[in-house]
C-alpha cells in the first residue's frame, strides 16, 4: 500500500503546501524545527484535522479530498498513531490499553488479550499486563504506546516524536527496539522527529519541513 | 379633643378617634375562606372608619396563621375558621377578646372541565370505587376545613383515604386546583362554592344536612389598639352579618 | 513563610460559620430525644421517609441517565444555539421551586399543554401521583448534575478521545469507554448533589404532585404540615433530613470529590 498526500495542510494560523508519498516497507522521516507543523501532518493523516485543500489517498481509497468532497473518519482509516504525549488511557491497565483498538474493531475479548500479550512480549514488557500507566516508567509507557499501535497491524504507522517523551537513559534501549519492530512491520511508516539520531537509526527517506 | 381629620365622610358608628395616635393601619390575619367577603367589605369599612388608614391582609390556613401569631407575627386581628385554632392563640395569651360571628357548612365543588361532572352526586361518588380515576382533594386534617371534611366523610360512611388523592394546606389552594381543572372535585365551604358558581368557574353539589357539619368563625383582637377593636366590632356587627349571609352564603353563628 | 490568617478574617469567618451551624445545632438540642423512637416509628413518619427515599433515589438516577448525555452535548458542541440551551437547562437552579411547580402543572397538568393530550387520549393524569413527585424532583435537581458533569467534560483530555478514534473507536464507543470513565468523579458528585436536592425538594413537588400521606407526602412536606400542628414531631423529621444531608455531603467529600 502506498499513502500519498498532495495539497495544503493547516491548523489554526499555520498552513503548508505539501506533497509526499510513502510505500509499504518504507519509513519516511519528516523533519523540521519545532513549530514547523510536523504534528499537524500526523493529525491530518490520521483524520483528526481536515486538509485545507488537496488530496490524501491510501492506494486507491480517498481519505480526504476537497475536490470530490470525500472524508473518511479517523476510526475508519487503516492507520495507527503513537502520539508524542503517548495518550495512554489512565483508567485502564496496560493490557486493556493495548487491546483497546482490537476490541474497538470488534475482536472478541479473549483473542484481543492474547494478541496483546504477545505484542507486549515483543516490546519487552512481558508481565506488565496488570500495571497501570502511571505506575510504570517513561520508557515503559512508550513501549506500551508502540505495542498499542502495532497490535492493530495497520497499513500506516504514524510516529510523532517517538523518543521525545523518554528519558535519556531509556532512549538508547528504545532506539535499538524501534528498528527491530519497524523491520517486522509490513506497512508504511511516517516518523516525525527533530532528532537527527532518530533519522539515522530508522528512516529510509526524509522530508524536511 | 383632637380627632383624625377626614374628608367629607359620613360618620357611622364609633369612629371618633380618641387620640391622635389612634389613627393608623391594621394587620388582619384571616382564614382563606374569608378572602372574598373581607375584600368585598374593605372599601365600605375604610369609608366608615376613617381612623383606619389601611388594612394589610394575610390569608392562609387558620392553623398556619395561628402558629405564626404564637411565634410572634405582628397582627392586630385574627379571623379563624375554627374554635381549635383560635384556642391555640388564646392559650398563648395573644388575644384580647374573642367572639364567634358566623358558621359555614361544606359543599362539594366540582370542576366544570371534569369528565365526572355529571356523575358526582354525593360524598360516596367521590371515591374511585364508584367513579374510577376520579381525582379528589380535601383540606389537610389539621386545617378547619379538613376537620370539617373528616366528620362529613365519616358520617357518609367512607374514609379520607378512600376519597382523597391529595391534601391542600388551605381551602384556597384546593379551590384553585379545582378551578384549574387539575382536580375533579373537592369538599370546600358552601360560601366558597357559591362564590365560584356565581363566577361560572365551578358547580356545586349540596351535601345533605344529615351528613354535613358546620364550623364556626371566630374573630379576636390581638392588640389593644382602638382601631383593631373597631375592625373586630365591625366583624361582629349586623351589617357584616348581613353581607356574610345573604351575599356570601355563610350561616348565622 | 508560615501561613497566618489575619484576626479580622478569622472573626468574619467565625461569624459566618456560627450563623450556619447554630440553627442546625439548635435542632439537635431541641429534638425530643426521649420520644425519638416513638416518633420515628409512627406510620406517617415511616411513610414520609420511605416516599422521600424512593422518589429522591429514582430522581437522582433519572437525572444521571438523561443529564450525562445532555452535559456531553453541551460540552462538546460549538453552536450558539446550544449555549442558549444551556441557559435554559440551568434555569431551574435559580428559579423559585414553586414557580417550577407551576410550570410543570402548566405543561403536564390535566389542562396542560402536553398533559391534556395525555389525559384525553391515554387517560393518564400526572398531577398528584408519585410520578409527579419524581418529575418535580428531576426538574429541580438535574441541572445540578448537568452543571457538574459538563464542567468535567469540558476540561477532559480531548487528546485521549482523539487517540481512541484513531484506534478505530466510533464516537459513541469513545464516549462510553474513555470520556465517561474520566468524568466519573464529577458524575458521582453530580449524583450526590442531585439526590440531596431531590430529598429536600418542596415547592415544586407540593404544587405539582400535591401532598397526601402515604402516597405523595415527602419528608419536607410532612415537616411543613407538622410545624403548625405537632412541633416536636416536625423537629424530629427535620433532624432526619439534616442528618441524611450532612451524611451525603460528608461521604461526597471523602470519596468522590478528592482533588487529584
Amino acid at each position: 500500500m502506498s499513502i500519498s498526500l498532495n495539497g495544503v495542510v493547516g491548523r489554526g494560523d499555520f498552513e503548508r503546501v505539501l506533497k509526499f508519498s510513502v510505500s509499504d516497507g518504507e519509513v519516511l522521516a519528516i523533519t523540521g524545527p519545532n513549530g514547523s507543523g510536523k504534528s499537524t501532518v500526523i493529525h491530518t493523516l490520521a483524520g483528526l484535522i481536515p486538509m485545507r485543500s488537496g488530496q490524501l489517498m491510501a492506494d486507491d481509497i480517498t481519505w480526504d479530498s476537497s475536490t470530490s468532497n470525500t472524508w473518511v473518519e479517523p476510526e475508519h482509516r487503516t492507520c495507527a498513531v503513537v502520539f508524542q504525549d503517548l495518550r495512554l488511557f489512565p483508567h485502564m491497565n496496560v493490557l486493556a490499553n493495548v487491546a483497546y483498538g482490537l476490541r474497538a474493531r470488534g475482536m472478541h475479548k479473549d483473542e484481543a488479550e492474547q494478541r496483546s500479550q504477545k505484542m507486549l512480549e515483543r516490546v519487552g514488557l512481558k508481565s506488565f499486563e496488570m500495571r497501570r500507566p502511571n505506575n510504570i516508567s517513561g520508557g515503559e509507557r512508550q513501549r506500551v504506546a508502540l505495542a498499542r499501535a502495532l497490535v492493530l497491524e495497520p497499513r500506516v504507522l504514524l510516529l510523532d516524536e517517538p523518543l521525545s517523551a523518554v528519558d535519556t537513559a531509556s532512549r538508547s534501549g528504545l532506539r535499538e527496539l524501534l528498528p527491530e519492530l519497524l523491520s517486522g512491520f509490513a506497512g508504511a511508516t511516517i516518523l516525525v522527529t527533530h532528532d537527527q539520531k532518530d533519522v539515522e537509526a530508522l528512516a529510509t527517506a526524509t522530508f524536511g519541513l | 379633643m383632637s380627632g383624625c381629620s377626614s374628608g367629607s365622610r359620613q360618620s357611622s358608628t364609633s369612629d371618633a378617634c380618641k387620640e391622635p395616635a389612634a389613627k393608623g393601619s391594621i394587620v388582619v390575619m384571616a382564614a382563606s375562606s374569608m378572602v372574598n367577603v373581607l375584600s368585598d367589605v374593605e372599601k365600605t369599612f375604610l369609608t366608615t372608619h376613617p381612623c383606619v388608614t389601611g388594612i394589610t391582609y394575610s390569608y392562609g390556613s387558620s392553623a398556619t396563621l395561628a402558629t405564626q401569631i404564637v411565634n410572634g407575627s405582628p397582627a392586630d386581628v385574627f379571623v379563624s375558621a375554627s374554635e381549635a385554632t383560635m384556642n391555640t392563640v388564646k392559650n398563648a395569651d395573644k388575644t384580647v377578646t374573642i367572639n364567634v360571628f358566623a358558621k359555614n357548612t361544606a359543599e362539594i365543588m366540582v370542576s366544570p372541565a371534569s369528565r365526572f361532572a355529571s356523575k358526582i352526586t354525593d360524598v360516596t361518588s367521590l371515591s374511585d370505587s364508584v367513579n374510577s380515576g376520579i381525582t379528589v382533594g380535601l383540606c389537610v386534617e389539621t386545617a378547619p376545613c379538613g376537620t370539617l371534611a373528616n366528620s362529613i366523610v365519616e358520617k357518609a360512611g367512607t374514609s379520607r383515604n378512600t376519597i382523597a388523592d391529595t391534601e391542600s394546606p388551605s381551602v384556597e389552594d384546593l379551590i384553585t386546583k379545582i378551578e384549574m381543572g387539575e382536580l375533579d372535585a373537592g369538599i370546600v365551604y358552601h360560601s366558597d362554592c357559591k362564590y365560584a358558581e356565581s363566577r361560572n368557574v365551578a358547580t356545586c353539589v349540596v351535601i345533605p344536612s344529615a351528613v354535613n357539619s358546620t364550623n364556626g368563625y371566630y374573630v379576636a383582637a390581638l392588640t389593644s389598639r382602638s382601631i383593631a377593636q373597631q375592625y373586630v366590632d365591625y366583624i361582629n356587627g349586623s351589617e357584616f352579618k348581613s353581607v356574610l349571609q345573604s351575599k356570601f352564603g355563610f350561616l348565622a353563628p | 513563610m508560615k501561613q497566618r490568617t489575619s484576626p479580622s478574617l478569622k472573626v468574619l469567618a467565625g461569624i459566618a460559620a456560627a450563623f450556619i451551624a447554630l440553627p442546625l445545632l439548635s435542632i439537635l438540642v431541641r429534638t425530643p430525644w426521649s420520644d425519638l423512637g416513638n416518633m420515628l416509628s409512627q406510620k406517617s413518619t415511616r411513610d414520609a421517609l420511605s416516599i422521600s427515599l424512593q422518589t429522591s433515589i429514582i430522581a437522582a438516577l433519572i437525572s444521571c441517565a438523561f443529564g450525562v448525555p445532555l452535559a456531553w452535548l453541551l460540552a462538546r458542541s460549538q453552536s450558539r444555539g446550544l449555549s442558549a440551551l444551556r441557559v435554559i437547562c440551568i434555569t431551574p437552579m435559580v428559579l423559585p421551586p414553586v414557580v417550577g411547580g407551576i410550570a410543570l402543572l402548566t405543561a403536564f397538568g390535566r389542562q396542560g399543554l402536553v398533559g391534556r393530550f395525555l389525559y384525553d387520549w391515554f387517560d393518564v393524569s400526572l398531577p398528584f401521583t408519585r410520578t409527579a413527585v419524581v418529575m418535580a424532583q428531576v426538574f429541580v435537581a438535574m441541572p445540578f448534575l448537568v452543571l457538574a458533569v459538563e464542567a468535567s467534560f469540558r476540561q477532559s483530555d480531548k487528546g485521549l478521545e482523539e487517540a481512541a478514534r484513531t484506534m478505530g473507536a466510533s464516537p459513541s464507543r469513545v464516549f462510553f469507554t474513555v470520556a465517561l470513565p474520566a468524568a466519573r468523579p464529577a458524575i458521582m458528585a453530580g449524583l450526590a448533589l442531585a439526590w440531596a436536592r431531590s430529598l429536600g425538594e418542596f415547592g415544586a413537588s407540593i404544587t405539582f404532585a400535591g401532598s397526601f400521606p402515604g402516597r405523595t407526602q415527602t419528608l419536607p412536606m410532612a415537616v411543613y404540615e407538622l410545624v403548625s400542628v405537632d412541633y416536636r414531631l416536625s423537629l424530629v423529621l427535620s433532624l432526619v433530613l439534616i442528618l441524611i444531608s450532612v451524611g451525603v455531603l460528608a461521604a461526597m467529600r471523602d470519596r468522590w470529590m478528592v482533588g487529584r
